[in-house]
């Protein structure tokens, strides 16, 4: 039987009073790649902060590698190898990009180690090495999709959520984003990626839920997913 | 020539001092947009511990920085633990700091004041001769303060930039959701920051009651002009603040003995405000950049 990365059972959260997402259960396996999808503005941003520890689980309960975390702060959740790469504008503003890259190692005390993954990142994106030394409010939003992967690949976590990686990018970078993913599975094998629409992520997901309304409305295969054109034309517009 | 030369070296003892003020105050408004007006508090505490080593117990000069880096670095510890970590998790943290930071303040004096009494104490930890240059003196105080200005100075950017301590004040401070993903503990960084700040500000408390005496309210003036001096000079700009406390001092000495000494510091309230007129972002503070 396959491990469990990641469990979640009937989780439910919101901000404030306002109640966002509503009994969401699923699970993760090992080695696998999940995609989550769903319009914007129906919780998806607010799964990957519930999961990363950023705001607080109301109800339910989320375990990695099946040892609860939902009472766990953000940081000790990082520490257990739950590692989110968040959108572009999670990044240190007034620091270099190789600053920045360091902080994602914050929890690596080994030199060497460091600087092997260091070398790593760069030989993955060459645009950071050119730009190390740069103040990172400066770069483009490609180039800070890139600081944001690259930073979240020094920590060499167990499993990584993705927020929306495409998002707000040309098509062919995202192309470059997408192949640099499809390559993250040597180093963390087990990968949740979270995107508005499907296109990208049939190549590369086993198992894709749609999200809508804070519940997950359906659940299957990217090739299944293709059969049922009429939901996503339904929940998608496409 | 030798009112030249006076001009420099009041101008110097008063920019020192004011230097010397601001040096901690910028580090948490700079980095944490902290505004602490308890300043006044570890200022205070500063020249007590010199009073209570030297004069109280008798005990060698030697030991009046290190007790004030000690009971500093205890007092910002207590300090994050009793106000800061209870306010720092909420909307407004920095104006609701202000206001918190005043009733720690008054806090602070009231419990001087019951301690140590109101009357004005001899601080002892200070030079009393000079150096005799063409007939006019330069106090061995302003050269010992100048000189612990730079160090200070210099050491306070080395751990901000080198230091992996620095690095994580800087990153909670630039982003703290972004800094606990990267696995930082953002409460026990805050503290970590407070207790440097603690340490540096009271070692300034020694320095700024070096040159005068001690009583309960005495981090006053010293917090208020040490506010004006990293307003005017750009936040977050530690050598623009040290740059600026030289050239407001020069500036003040220079009106006093020029037109008369009750003009010094209303000039400089006035050079202030043209500053702030033209460069809303202080004289050495940058405009903002973000590509989004």
């Amino acid at each position: 039987m396959p491990t469990e990365s990641l469990r979640i059972e009937n989780l439910t959260t919101g901000y404030g009073r306002r109640k966002v997402l509503k009994n969401l259960s699923m699970v993760v396996e090992e080695g696998s790649v999940v995609g989550i999808i769903g319009p914007n503005g129906h919780g998806k941003s607010t799964l990957v902060k519930a999961l990363s520890g950023l705001i607080s689980t109301w109800e339910g309960r989320v375990f990695l590698k099946n040892t609860s975390i939902d009472n766990l702060p953000a940081h000790e959740r990082v520490e257990k190898g739950l590692i989110q790469i968040p959108q572009g504008d999670l990044i240190f503003p007034d620091m270099t990009v190789e600053e920045n890259l360091m902080l994602g190692g914050y929890l690596i005390f080994d030199k060497e180690e460091l600087s092997r993954r260091l070398e790593k990142v760069y030989g993955i994106f060459s645009r950071l090495l050119e730009r190390r030394k740069q103040i990172t409010r400066t770069l483009s939003g490609g180039e800070r999709r890139m600081l944001s992967i690259g930073r979240g690949l020094m920590s060499e976590g167990y499993m990584m959520i993705l927020d929306e990686p495409s998002l707000g990018l040309a098509p062919k970078i995202i192309d470059q984003v997408y192949e640099i993913i499809a390559g993250l599975r040597q180093i963390s094998p087990t990968l949740l990626v979270i995107e508005e629409n499907p296109t990208r992520l049939q190549n590369i997901a086993d198992i894709i839920y749609l999200l809508d309304d804070g519940e997950f409305i359906w659940s299957g295969t990217p090739s299944e997913l293709k059969k049922n054109e009429d939901m996503l034309n339904t929940y998608l517009g496409i | 020539m030798d009112i030249f030369l006076q001009i420099l070296f009041s101008g110097l003892a008063v920019g020192s001092m004011y230097a010397v003020g601001a040096l901690a105050l910028s580090l948490l408004w700079g980095t944490m947009g902290m505004l602490n007006l308890a300043h006044t508090t570890f200022i205070a505490l500063g020249g007590y511990v010199a009073y209570f080593c030297m004069s109280v117990i008798d005990a060698s000069w030697f030991f009046v920085l290190p007790l004030a880096f000690l009971s500093g670095l205890v007092m910002g510890y207590i300090y994050y633990h009793l106000v800061i970590r209870h306010i720092y998790a909420n909307q407004n943290f920095s104006v609701n700091i202000i206001i918190a930071s005043v009733a720690i303040a008054a806090l602070g004096e009231n419990t001087f004041l019951n301690l140590a009494g109101g009357e004005a104490l001899r601080q002892p930890f200070q030079f009393t001769s000079g150096l005799k240059i063409i007939g006019v003196v330069l106090p061995y105080q302003t050269i010992f303060t100048f000189i612990m200005v730079i160090i200070l100075m210099v050491i306070m950017a080395l751990i901000m930039s080198k230091s992996k301590l620095g690095q994580v004040i800087r990153a909670v401070s630039q982003n703290p959701d972004a800094a606990k993903l990267m696995g930082i503990n953002v409460q026990k960084s805050f503290a970590q920051a407070m207790m440097l700040y603690g340490s540096i500000a009271a070692i300034t408390g020694v320095l700024v009651t070096g040159a005068s005496q001690v009583f309960p309210s005495v981090g006053g003036d010293a917090t208020v002009k040490a506010l004006i001096i990293l307003i005017v000079a750009g936040l977050g700009n530690l050598r623009a603040g040290i740059f600026m406390a030289f050239a407001l001092g020069f500036l003040e000495m220079g009106v006093n003995y020029l037109f008369g000494s009750r003009y010094g510091f209303p000039s400089m309230l006035g050079f202030v405000i043209i500053v702030l007129l033209f460069k809303p972002n202080g004289f050495f503070g940058k405009e903002v950049v973000n590509r989004v």
